[in-house]
C-alpha cells in the first residue's frame, strides 16, 4: 500500500494544490454569485488540500533532497529570499513614509500651505464632517484637492473624504443627489460637506472653498439672505413675462443651504438682522431714513449687495459714501468696429476680471452685463476699509467701450463716444470690506446681472455664477474671508532685445561648443 | 566605498574621453536650448519660471539616462572584463554602485549645464527667478535621474548587448513613468490600483515641479534607486553560480 502511494505521490500532491486553490477561491466565488455554501467548506478544502499537497515531500523525501541539494537551487533560493526581504523592507519604508511625512512648500507665496485660519477651524470642529467630491479621476482639480485634503486630515481626525466619479459612480451620485434633495440639478463638479444632518456645496476646490464648505456644513444654522422690496426691485418670486425676477437665483441659493426671503424696509423697526441684504434694481429712490438704516447695518458688520441700474438717483448714495463708491449714472456701450454694431451689453472676459475671491474662478468664462453703468472708486474714509475692483473693461482689438452720459440723446439714436462721456477703463463692479464692524458691500452697475429673463437669454454665460459667488463672499464668516486665495507669484519676463541672438547662443553656439569637444576627442583618438 | 569611488573615477574618465557623452550633452543642450528659446519668445510674456521647462527636460532625460547607463555593465560582460573585475578585491555591490555613481556624476554635469538657461531667465526677469521652486524642481530632477540611472544599470546587468540594455531600460522607465494613469482607470480606486499608481514615477516627479519637497517622494526615489542597484548586484552575483 505504502509503495503504491509512493508511486502516485506526485499526482496526489498536484491534486492537493488544486484542492488548495479551490479552497481559497470557492467561498469568494460563491459569495459573488449569490450561491449559498456552508461556511466550513472553504476551510475544509484548504486543510484537505494542504494534507494532500504534503504527500510528495513526505512519501518521497529523496526527491526533495535531490532538487534542493543542487548548487543553483541553493544559491538561487538564498538570492530569492534576500531579494524578497529587501523588497519587503522598501515597501514597508514607503508605506511608513505615507503615514508620517513632512513637506516643504518652497513656493514664494506658500501656495501649498494651509493658512492659520484653516488650521484653527479644523482644530475647533466639534463633530465629524464628511466631504464628498464630485470629480472624475482625470479632472485637473482632483490631484490638487486631494493633496490639499492631505494637509487638512493632518490637522483633524474629524474629516472623512470620498470621491464620486460622475461617469463611473452613477448609483453613488444619484444617492447623494437624493440625500441632498438636489432633484435634477446634480452638478458635474462640486464639493459637498455633510455634518450632523446639514450639508453645504461649493463649486471650487481651493483652500478657501474647502474650508468654507466645512464651516457651512458644521455651523448651527442656515444663513439668511433678504431681498429688499418696496421700491420696484426685482421679485424673488419671478417677474412673469417681464423677466424682471430673481427666482432662479433664489432657487440656487436655497440649494446651497441659504434661507432666502423678501422683506420691505418699512417692516424693519430697529435693525436689519439678515446675513446678507440684496437690493436688485430699485426703480424708486430710497428715503434718507431707509438709507441711514442700511448704512448702520453695513457699519455694524452687515453685508449688502447693490445692483443699481443706469440713470436716476437710487437714494443709496449715503450708504456708499464712506466707501467712496460712486455709480456714474451713465450707460456703458460697446461698439464693434468690424460689424458696425453698438450695443448696451458688455462682454466681460479674461483680463477684465480683477483678482478677487468673487471672480477668481471665472477667468475662462464670459459674463455679459446688459444695460450697465460704470462705477467710480476713490479712497475710502478710513484705511480700515478696502475697496477692490471686480470687473474693469477697456475694450479690446476691434471694439470700443465708453460710458454714455447723454441718455436723452441716446433715446434719439445718437450713440457716439465723446470727451464728456466716461472713458475706459470702466469699472463695472466693486467689492468693499472692512470698517469698524467689518461690513461688506458689493456693487454692480446693473440689476440685469442674473435676472430670470437675462439668464434664459444668455444660456451659458457666467452671470449666475458671478451672482452666487458675490452672495457667498458676502455671507462668508470673517475668519474665512481672511483665507485669501493665494495669488500666483508673478515674475514676467521682458522679451529679449535680440531673439535671434538668444536662439543662436542657446540652441546653436553652446551645443556646437560641446559637439566641438566630441570632434576633438574623436580626432585625437583617430 | 573607497573601491566604489575608484571604479567611479575610472568610469568618469572613460565617459569624458569618449565622444558619446559629448554628443549626448550637445544634443540635449541643442534641444533644451531651442525649447528654452520658444518658451522665452511666447506672444504673451511668460513667467520667469523654470518649472515647465524642467518638466520637459525631465521627459527628455527619460530617454537619455538609459543611453548613459546601457554600456556600464553590458559592455564589461561583452568584452569579458567582468570576470577579471570579479577576481579583483571588490565585491559586486561596490562594482555596481561605482558604475552607477559615475553615470550619476555625468548626469549631474548635464543638469548643471541647464543652469545656463536659469541664468539667462534670471537676467531677463525684473524680479529674477524664484529660488525656492527652482531649487525644488532641480532636487526632483536629480532624484529622478538617480532612479532612472539605477534602472539603466539594472537592465545593463541583464544582458551583454548595449542596445538591448538601452531598449529594455527605456521600456521599463516608460512603464514606470506612466503607471500613475492606473488611478484614472475603473479599478484605480481599489487598494491594489492605488498601490500600483503609487509606483508611477510621474506623480512623484511633478510634485517637485510645483515647488514642494515631500519626504514621501524622496523616500520613493531613494527606494527605487537602491532597489534597482540591489537587484543589479544580485544579477551580477548569479554569474558566480549559474
Amino acid at each position: 500500500m505504502r509503495e503504491q502511494l509512493k508511486a502516485y505521490a506526485p499526482y496526489i500532491s498536484v491534486f492537493g494544490l488544486v484542492v488548495l486553490l479551490a479552497g481559497a477561491v470557492a467561498p469568494r466565488l460563491a459569495q459573488q454569485s449569490g450561491a449559498t455554501a456552508p461556511e466550513w467548506l472553504g476551510t475544509a478544502l484548504l486543510v484537505a488540500g494542504a494534507v494532500l499537497a504534503l504527500a510528495w515531500p513526505l512519501l518521497r523525501p529523496e526527491d526533495v533532497a535531490a532538487v534542493f541539494g543542487t548548487r543553483q537551487v541553493r544559491y538561487g533560493g538564498n538570492a530569492l529570499v534576500l531579494v524578497a526581504a529587501v523588497l519587503a523592507i522598501l515597501v514597508a519604508l514607503n508605506f511608513l513614509s505615507t503615514r508620517r511625512y513632512r513637506a516643504w512648500d518652497l513656493t514664494t507665496n506658500k501656495q501649498f500651505t494651509v493658512s492659520r485660519q484653516t488650521v484653527q477651524i479644523l482644530n475647533d470642529l466639534q463633530q465629524p464632517v464628511a466631504l464628498t467630491a464630485i470629480l472624475g479621476a482625470g479632472d485637473g482639480e482632483t490631484d490638487s484637492l486631494e493633496r490639499l485634503l492631505d494637509q487638512y486630515k493632518a490637522e483633524t481626525d474629524k474629516l472623512t473624504y470620498t470621491r464620486i466619479d460622475p461617469q463611473l459612480d452613477l448609483p453613488e451620485l444619484l444617492g447623494l443627489a437624493q440625500r441632498l434633495n438636489l432633484g435634477q440639478n446634480v452638478p458635474g463638479k462640486a464639493l459637498v460637506a455633510e455634518s450632523g444632518g446639514r450639508h453645504a456645496i461649493v463649486y471650487s476646490f481651493d483652500e478657501q472653498a474647502v474650508t468654507e464648505v466645512i464651516v457651512k456644513a458644521s455651523r448651527a444654522r442656515d444663513k439668511t439672505v433678504v431681498f429688499l422690496t418696496g421700491h420696484g426691485e426685482h421679485d424673488i418670486a419671478g417677474g412673469g413675462t417681464t423677466g424682471r425676477g430673481y427666482a432662479s437665483v433664489k432657487q440656487g441659493l436655497e440649494r446651497e443651504g441659504y434661507t432666502v426671503t423678501s422683506q420691505s424696509l418699512s417692516a424693519v423697526t430697529t435693525t436689519l438682522t439678515a446675513d446678507a441684504v440684496v437690493i436688485a434694481g430699485p426703480q424708486q429712490p430710497y428715503q434718507p431714513e431707509e438709507a441711514a438704516l442700511l448704512a448702520d447695518y453695513v457699519e455694524g458688520g452687515g453685508a449688502l449687495l447693490l445692483m443699481l441700474d443706469p440713470g436716476g438717483e437710487s437714494g443709496l448714495e449715503p450708504v456708499l459714501l464712506p466707501w467712496e463708491i460712486r455709480p456714474h449714472g451713465d450707460l456703458v456701450l460697446q461698439s464693434n468696429a468690424l460689424f458696425g454694431v453698438t450695443e448696451a451689453a458688455v462682454a466681460v472676459v479674461n483680463q477684465d476680471y480683477q483678482f478677487h475671491s468673487i471672480t477668481k474662478d471665472l477667468e475662462r468664462f464670459e459674463t455679459r452685463l446688459v444695460g450697465t453703468q460704470s462705477i467710480g472708486v476713490g479712497t475710502p474714509v478710513t484705511t480700515a476699509m478696502q475697496v477692490s475692483k471686480l470687473i474693469e473693461v477697456g475694450g479690446n482689438a476691434g471694439s470700443v467701450v465708453w460710458g454714455e452720459k447723454d441718455l436723452a440723446g441716446l433715446q434719439n439714436g445718437q450713440a457716439q463716444a465723446d470727451p464728456t462721456d466716461e472713458q475706459p477703463p470702466l469699472t463695472l463692479a466693486v467689492a468693499g470690506e472692512g470698517g469698524e464692524g467689518y461690513g461688506r458691500v458689493v456693487v454692480f452697475g446693473t440689476s440685469n446681472l442674473a435676472a430670470d429673463g437675462i439668464l434664459q437669454r444668455l444660456g451659458q454665460a457666467a452671470n449666475y455664477d458671478l451672482m452666487l459667488n458675490a452672495v457667498n463672499w458676502l455671507t462668508t464668516d470673517e475668519d474665512l474671508i481672511s483665507i485669501r486665495p493665494t495669488e500666483p507669484d508673478s515674475r514676467p519676463i521682458s522679451p529679449p532685445q535680440s531673439p535671434t541672438l538668444l536662439l543662436l547662443v542657446t540652441a546653436v553656439l553652446v551645443p556646437l561648443a560641446i559637439f566641438g569637444i566630441a570632434a576633438w576627442i574623436w580626432w585625437r583618438r583617430r | 566605498m573607497r573601491n566604489a569611488w575608484v571604479i567611479a573615477q575610472r568610469e568618469i574618465a572613460s565617459y569624458f574621453a569618449a565622444p558619446m557623452f559629448w554628443i549626448l550633452a550637445g544634443g540635449f543642450m541643442a534641444f533644451s536650448g531651442f525649447l528654452f528659446w520658444l518658451y522665452i519668445n511666447q506672444p504673451t510674456p511668460p513667467q520667469a519660471d523654470m518649472l515647465p521647462l524642467l518638466q520637459v527636460y525631465g521627459t527628455i532625460l527619460l530617454f537619455i539616462t538609459p543611453l548613459l547607463a546601457m554600456r556600464l555593465l553590458a559592455e564589461e560582460q561583452r568584452a569579458g572584463r567582468l570576470e577579471v573585475l570579479m577576481t579583483a578585491p571588490i565585491n559586486d555591490w561596490q562594482l555596481v554602485f561605482g558604475k552607477w555613481l559615475a553615470a550619476f556624476v555625468m548626469f549631474t554635469v548635464l543638469i548643471v549645464l541647464t543652469l545656463f538657461h536659469v541664468g539667462i531667465m534670471h537676467r531677463l526677469a525684473e524680479k529674477g527667478v524664484a529660488p525656492g521652486p527652482t531649487f525644488a524642481a532641480y532636487v526632483g530632477l536629480i532624484l529622478l535621474g538617480a532612479a532612472l540611472l539605477a534602472i539603466g544599470v539594472l537592465t545593463s546587468s541583464m544582458t551583454e548587448s548595449q542596445v538591448v540594455a538601452g531598449f529594455l531600460g527605456i521600456m521599463v522607465i516608460m512603464v514606470l513613468f506612466f503607471l500613475s494613469i492606473v488611478k484614472q482607470m475603473p479599478f484605480g480606486e481599489s487598494g491594489l490600483g492605488a498601490a500600483v499608481a503609487y509606483l508611477g514615477l510621474s506623480d512623484h516627479y511633478y510634485k517637485f515641479g510645483q515647488g514642494v519637497v515631500d519626504t514621501r517622494d524622496i523616500v520613493y526615489f531613494l527606494s527605487l534607486t537602491f532597489g534597482s542597484l540591489f537587484l543589479a548586484t544580485r544579477m551580477l552575483e548569479t554569474r558566480r553560480w549559474r
